[in-house]
């Protein structure tokens, strides 16, 4: 689903890092089941956050359990690069041929073992070195639990430890958490009428130098994406010269050996989450339920840089910041639910309301260091400023649902909910959104006055409409000024920000249409579900840039009207169903038209992503995320004999044009099929994922044609001049067809090294490819195995694997799932990405 | 049943009750603490607000002032990302936009709030000052206005409104520059005295209304003069009136300056020329400086004490060349294809004769020794004279000692010479030619070359001239040369430029001498005004630099015909006496106005600026040919304008349409702007 959710920072040269997501916070193990409520259907219990749909995590209660109640488990998994761009190895470092030590690219002379001087001073023999693959170490991540779970009388008791340690493929890279938890509910009073549920949670997350997208001296991808082919990595894995500072063969770069040890950054977060309820029974057809909720943390980032790097300080740099935040959340509801009321009338009534405050706090300070290495605030250069951040927000909510159903085989829900938000204007602070939905289950009316045919063992038809809204972060009303001072310490005064905010505006509104049927075949062994999907995101609450001479960067507007329209088909079948052998197979289909209906008014698109003249924008009347940028100048004149061939300039190099369309990150389709195979207790898995049509740029493959590290900057082996075909102007503006031949750098220099960018059309690539996604195997003892042992309940192995291989890709060795920052929506944007990776898993689990 | 029922009501109602109640504070949280009420900020807090951002932070300071203004200008001769030959980064273009668009947004701040101040009603010290403020904020505004369409050409003037505002000709904007001073000068009120309190927030003038009202009338003067060749007549009426106006800064206390803050690390105010690498002359102003002026010995026996704690001249005795000799040839190692008269060859030496100046801007390769300012970057290593150099073997299979070729040894210690103009993505322009490799530092090619003396780079003595007395000075002397009633001769306001220059610089000593002297620098011109004959061309030695035999060259001098200067001159020449006012303009706002510089070489042609050599055509230069250096200079070989930021077409692709249908052109750094040769 695209639209303008997500993404908060596509900075082309910083974007945000992977924080992670609440998800990872949750231990696996804790789950006892996990479903995808998709569109806006979930809208009313959930809210605003449910926009793009919700997945909804149910967490253990402890079980009744034959043995001790106790599992213990463990999973080792390694991380290898997955895919990487196509690079040569044949050419060493230097420039036209010939060998240069200080050279950051690789156009230099063949390598063939011949002596060389080195950028020491030393001699030795020239050879290729892998420096991304010596550089890179094996991922690891290391995962360990165990679980207690028991039931005692009405009283039942779950509780969890987890450990994981994440040593990325990355150096220097990790991240361990410990995840505790402890979930208990009991039932009490006359008839059990009283329900009483609590879980404490604590986790503790700490991360050191999480790895860095974007195009800056941090991305380490991209620093070897284009690094010498002749220089060895390694050779630097000291870093440091004599004195103590940074060495290295080009002192205006920096040695990623001692970035990784000297340039530390690490946060911290522990986290609190705290849920009770308590619900009591009237009677056996109404409930009330009153609950209370905390998602407290406390995050503490520093970052250490050592002094000795030239480039970046010499004596170091330190800082440190300090957060809190939390999220409390007070609800009640009211459930009524009787079938059979009037005949085979039945029906569901809900009423409920929701308290949600939160609130955060940060102070955070730097300086640069007086006495190197001396990392303490005060022993700054400056006195050490201080920056303080605060946001405080409420909403308040009130929600209910009704269904009617006849017969226990036709149902019409319906749900409405309303949000009072403190960070909209008064006018505009309360809004409502409703949603409708039916649900006919054909074969069980049939059923109920009939018989459906024996070969069809359920049929069913729904349709649905929903809508949902969403506020936005506080403080957006109204422009502020803000007092501060400069290095002297004399005042200065500013407008705080660069966006303009408009006091007026309302809610962003998503309202989707939703129909479908599922059919099943034969016993349930073939079955068949088929959705099609309206969905139009209005309203979008977004900064529009502006022209800065308006004074402003981007103003705050409702934005937009974005259709998602699609189809999704899924058909299952399970071939093989015997005693001892299964074979599930799933197919799905998925094919979604997107359009942007509307901007705001007077603008016509609207830039997600990309860079200079390579961008991709979302346009009116087009597609969301149709990519503009350079192409091949040709001749475009109809009557010329050389129509169509290249334009190039009087050296026989391409030119190129101004940015123009160049095609749409929009897929075609996306095909997924699975296929269980189990036989007894061992079961095998496999995935194969397609992705047709849709177009990426290549940021990656521009920069390494542009160092003459690309594989496609050599040609059987070898660099020899070439003449590009084409046609030239000569001083009287006639086309000569072009004799004068070039060297591959020259070339590229033109292809690739014009601009920022190079010309856009050379590094777009087809997006479709096809990969085996996953394979898993996994075993299970069986039970009367485990009965001898008179210990284990259970004992389960498994292995997997993700990413196994690429069956078709075309963009010359880059996996098209590859995007410049996490969570951009201008995935038609690929630059210094982290290469993807291949993981495999291996876990074991015993019960007690 | 009954009981339940009530249950229920009661906490529904409850529950419905307590979430609607719970809206009566959502005002109160919805106000952000630490805001400051419009009461609070003082309109001269915003405007030092302006001040301080546009004296760039060290982002912009490499990437507006050092990488690009500073290549424009040829202030920095080694420009490492191709700009000179037209390139341009996205990036920084969008940045200087911002930067620009900032500092105005600043002024406005400031005017809005001083009527808001005035209309709120506040004390009597502030109700005189404020609307003197808002003038001030105004001059502050038509200055940075005048830069921005400088740099990039149509610009909107009614912007900072909040809403994306409609872009204005050049033509257009200029005509709303020149309004603004003349509504803002005469209503100055000079009487006005600012408290400690109000003067502390002007790092210029401590709001001293005199001292603004002399840089508008100087500003008047600097944008009378853009228009000399496109609207003469206007130019001329606005310089007039500028004159009519009052005096304009004249002396050095009274120089439009800001100081910079020495052990700032990363702030508006770390000086702007302190990033860490070495920052080499051009070929440009070496050709400009060399043997213009005054004998190179009495120049480093330092007599105003500007250079040295104890100056030492035998030190350089041995290195001092004749006036004749024009140093080593080593034509195989340069892309010979630029009219710049001195490519090939390498003067392993001082000259003769030099500006004085020269050396206080730059100093010579090993010239550590006793500088009173260090004379170096510190982090870029302390090589002292003597040092040694070598060409490589453009054959050879690399850049190695092996590789070297022994007679091409060279003592480059305090070495005179400029980085040429050549395309930095050609590897054959860039690798091998146009440099001596410094095997033995560590600074890549620069190391052989005079750099940047670091007095201009860590901001300790020298504060950043925004408006200089020079200046104005040859602002009359033009004037007058084109006829215009200036109140001065050329002849005197000429002389009192150079002057105030070399005091400015500690080099006074030298004025008698220096506006007498007839030598020719590498390009055709001399100092004394008087004299405007026209150099021809000279026998003169040189040794071969891969010989080292010693022979005779016949020096020539750029072709009067072929400059651009032609283009617009009267006759065409090398020394009359416009190009001698802008050659000393040039040399004496090095290196604080790059803008200036640039822009005076865009609209006149002057000073004389080599084209650039490359091996292949350039796409980011289509005029250029491998033949161009053999005829006429065309406005296409020079950088014209900044290129609009992809941020503008991004947030109003029609404005951007219109203001790139006003330039008239391609969005492109090569296209004239309209006041330009080229553009009108």
């Amino acid at each position: 689903m695209d639209n303008f959710i997500g993404a908060s920072n596509n900075d082309f040269w910083n974007p945000s890092a992977d924080m992670g997501n609440g998800l990872q916070d949750i231990n696996p193990e804790d789950v006892e089941s996990m479903s995808v409520l998709k569109g806006a259907s979930a809208a009313a219990l959930y809210g605003s956050r449910a926009g793009n749909g919700v997945i909804l995590i149910t967490t253990k209660k402890g079980r009744e359990n034959p043995g001790l109640g106790i599992t213990i488990g463990g999973s080792v998994a390694a991380t290898t690069t997955f895919m990487r761009p196509d690079h040569q190895t044949i050419f060493g470092q230097g420039s036209t041929g010939a060998y240069d030590s200080q050279s950051g690219s690789s156009w230099g002379p063949k390598i063939e073992g011949q002596e060389y001087t080195r950028w020491d001073g030393t001699t030795g023999h020239m050879r290729y070195y892998d420096s991304l693959e010596n550089y890179m170490d094996t991922g690891v991540n290391l995962q360990g639990n165990i679980t207690f779970q028991q039931q005692y009388g009405k009283t039942s008791i779950y509780s969890s430890l987890t450990r994981m340690n994440d040593q990325s493929q990355t150096p220097g890279a990790e991240l361990r958490r410990t995840n505790l938890m402890l979930r208990g509910t009991s039932t009490f009073g006359k008839d059990d009428r009283w329900t009483f549920d609590a879980k404490v949670q604590y986790i503790r997350a700490k991360a050191n130098n999480r790895p860095v997208s974007g195009a800056n001296a941090s991305n380490m991808s991209r620093a070897f994406y284009t690094y010498p082919t002749s220089l060895d990595v390694t050779e630097f894995r000291n870093p440091l010269d004599a004195s103590g500072n940074m060495s290295y063969y080009n002192p205006d770069a920096n040695n990623p050996y001692w970035m990784r040890k000297y340039n530390l950054s690490d946060d911290a977060r522990d986290r609190f989450l705290m849920n009770a309820s308590i619900k009591y029974r009237f009677t056996d057809w109404l409930d009330a339920e009153l609950r209370a909720g905390s998602d407290m943390y406390f995050t503490e980032t520093t970052s250490h840089l050592y002094g000795g790097n030239k480039n970046l300080q010499m004596n170091g740099r330190y800082s440190i910041g300090e957060s809190r935040f939390f999220e409390n959340n007070y609800s009640f509801l009211l459930s009524a639910k009787k079938d059979n009321i009037f005949g085979e009338w039945g029906g569901a009534l809900t009423f409920g309301g929701n308290l949600m405050e939160r609130e955060s706090r940060g102070l955070s300070s730097s300086n640069t260091l007086n006495v190197r290495d001396l990392f303490d605030l005060n022993n700054g250069t400056s006195k050490p400023g201080v920056s303080e951040s605060y946001s405080h927000r409420k909403m308040n909510s009130l929600y209910g649902t009704a269904q009617i159903n006849y017969g226990g085989w036709i149902f019409l829900d319906a749900t409405f909910r309303n949000d009072w938000t403190s960070t909209l204007s008064k006018a505009n602070r309360s809004f409502f959104y409703p949603s409708v939905s039916l649900s006919w289950v054909l074969s069980d009316m049939i059923n109920k006055y009939g018989n459906m045919p024996d070969w069809i063992t359920y049929a069913k038809v729904r349709a649905s409409y929903a809508q949902v809204g969403n506020d936005m972060d506080p403080y957006q009303l109204y422009n502020t000024y803000s007092v501060g001072q400069d290095y002297f310490e004399r005042p200065t005064a500013s407008e705080s920000g660069s966006v303009k905010f408009d006091a007026n505006v309302k809610n962003e509104l998503i309202k989707s249409w939703e129909a479908g049927f599922e059919i099943k075949f034969f016993d349930n062994r073939l079955g068949i579900d088929f959705a099609y999907y309206k969905s139009n995101a209005t309203n979008q609450l977004i900064n529009l840039p502006m022209n800065q001479l308006s004074g402003y960067g981007s103003k705050k507007v409702n934005a937009g009207n974005i259709q998602n329209e699609g189809i999704e088909i899924m058909l299952n079948a399970t071939p093989v169903r015997s005693e001892n052998f299964t074979w599930r197979t799933n197919f799905n289909i998925a094919h979604n038209e997107n359009k942007i209906l509307e901007l705001a008014d007077g603008v016509e698109r609207y830039s997600l992503g990309g860079f200079d003249n390579l961008n991709v924008y979302a346009m009116v009347g087009g597609d969301y995320g149709e990519i503009y940028g350079t192409k091949f100048a040709r001749v475009d004149d109809e009557n010329s004999p050389y129509y169509g061939q290249l334009v190039l300039n009087s050296s026989g190099l391409p030119t190129a044009t101004g940015a123009q369309y160049l095609g749409t990150q929009q897929a075609s389709a996306n095909l997924g099929w699975t296929n269980e195979f189990s036989w007894k207790n061992l079961s095998f898995a496999f995935q194969i994922d397609a992705r047709v049509g849709g177009k990426i740029f290549s940021g990656t493959q521009q920069m390494m044609q542009s160092a003459g590290t690309a594989a496609c900057t050599v040609v059987n082996g070898a660099r020899e001049e070439f003449v590009v075909p084409g046609v030239y102007k000569d001083g009287d503006g006639n086309y000569v067809v072009n004799e004068n031949k070039v060297t591959p750098q020259q070339y590229w220099s033109a292809v690739s090294g014009t601009g920022n960018l190079g010309i856009g059309e050379a590094n777009l690539y087809d997006a479709t490819n096809v990969r085996l996604r996953n394979l898993s195997i996994n075993y299970s003892l069986p039970k009367r195995l485990l009965a001898r042992t008179r210990v284990f309940q259970s004992i389960k192995v498994g292995f997997s694997m993700t990413n196994v291989c690429m069956i078709y890709s075309a963009m010359r060795g880059l996996d098209p799932e590859s995007v410049y920052a996490t969570s951009t929506n201008a995935t038609g944007f690929e630059y210094g990405s982290i290469p993807t990776s291949r993981s495999y898993v291996f876990n074991i689990s015993l019960g007690f | 049943m009954k009981n339940n029922m009530i249950k229920f009501a009661a906490v529904a109602l409850a529950s419905a009750s307590l979430a609607l109640s719970a809206c009566s504070d959502f005002d109160e949280i919805n106000e952000k603490p630490m805001v400051a009420g419009v009461l609070q900020t003082k309109p001269y807090y915003a405007l030092n607000q302006a001040f301080k951002g546009y004296m760039q932070e060290p982002y912009y300071g490499e990437r507006t002032w050092i990488l690009s203004w500073a290549v424009y200008a040829r202030f920095n001769g080694f420009d490492n990302y191709g700009i000179l030959t037209g390139d341009y980064s996205d990036e920084w273009n969008g940045g200087t936009y911002g930067l620009i668009a900032n500092s105005i947004k600043g002024a406005v701040v400031a005017m809005n709030l001083v009527d808001e101040h005035l209309a709120a009603g506040t004390t009597e010290t502030e109700e005189k000052f404020l609307p003197n403020l808002k003038l001030f904020a105004r001059i502050w505004r038509v200055m940075a206005m005048a830069d921005f369409t400088d740099c990039f050409g149509p610009m909107p003037i009614d912007g900072f409104q909040g809403e994306n505002p409609e872009f204005k000709s050049v033509e257009e904007v200029y005509a709303y520059l020149y309004k603004e001073l003349a509504e803002v000068i005469p209503a100055i009120d000079v009487n006005v005295v600012p408290t400690d309190d109000q003067a502390k927030c002007d790092p210029a003038f401590k709001y001293d209304a005199a001292k603004w009202k002399k840089f508008g009338i100087s500003l008047w003067m600097r944008l009378a003069m853009r228009l000399s060749e496109v609207a003469p007549a206007t130019a001329q009426a606005e310089f007039e009136k500028a004159v009519a106006a009052g005096s304009g800064i004249l002396t050095g206390d009274e120089a439009f300056c800001i100081q910079e803050a020495p052990g700032a690390t990363w702030d508006d105010y770390t000086p702007v020329y302190g990033r860490g690498y070495r920052l080499s002359v051009s070929a440009t102003f070496t050709n400009l400086t060399t043997n213009l002026g005054v004998a190179s010995e009495k120049v480093l026996a330092d007599p105003g004490k500007a250079l040295y704690t104890a100056p030492d001249v035998n030190r350089y005795k041995a290195h001092i060349k004749d006036a004749d000799y024009l140093g080593k040839r080593f034509q195989d190692h340069y892309e010979l294809n630029t009219d710049n008269p001195t490519q090939a060859f390498f003067l392993d030496g001082i000259p003769a004769n030099i500006d004085p100046r020269a050396f206080v801007y730059y100093y010579l390769p090993g010239d550590n020794e006793n500088r009173i300012e260090s004379g170096y970057y510190p982090t870029l290593g302390n090589i002292k004279a003597p040092i040694t150099e070598y060409m490589y073997d453009t054959n050879a299979e690399g850049k190695d000692d092996k590789s070297l070729l022994p007679k091409t040894k060279t003592d480059i210690s305090y070495a005179w010479n400029g980085y040429t103009n050549c395309f930095v993505m050609d590897d054959i322009a860039i690798g091998y030619n146009g440099i001596i490799w410094n095997g033995t530092s560590m600074t890549t090619v620069g190391g052989c070359f005079p750099a940047l003396d670091d007095k201009f780079r860590n901001g300790k003595t020298q504060g950043r001239i925004f408006f200089g007395p020079w200046e104005t000075y040859f602002l009359i002397a033009e004037a007058a040369v084109r006829g215009w009633n200036a109140g001065m001769t050329a002849e005197a306001a000429y002389n009192a430029g150079i002057k105030v220059s070399l005091e400015y610089h500690g080099m006074g000593d030298f004025y008698a001498d220096y506006i007498e002297s007839e030598s020719y620098n590498r390009v055709g011109t001399s100092v004394k005004f008087s004299h405007t004959t026209e150099p021809v061309a000279t026998a003169m030695k040189y040794v071969d630099g891969y010989t080292g035999n010693e022979g005779t060259w016949t020096y020539e001098f750029p072709k009067a015909a072929n400059t651009l200067y032609a283009k617009v001159a009267r006759t065409p020449a090398l020394n009359d006496q416009l190009t001698k006012i802008i050659t000393q303009k040039y040399i004496a706002n090095t290196p604080w106005q790059a803008l200036e510089c640039w822009s005076d070489h865009r609209r006149l042609g002057l000073p004389f600026f080599e084209i650039p050599s490359s091996s292949v055509a350039m796409n980011t230069m289509p005029e250029w040919t491998k033949e161009s250096y053999k005829s006429a200079q065309k406005p296409g070989y020079f950088y014209q304008r900044m290129k609009y930021p992809s941020s503008l077409n991004n947030a109003d692709p029609k404005e951007y349409e219109h203001a790139v249908e006003l330039l008239g052109g391609v969005d492109e750094p090569v296209t004239p702007i309209w006041w330009a040769i080229g553009g009108h």
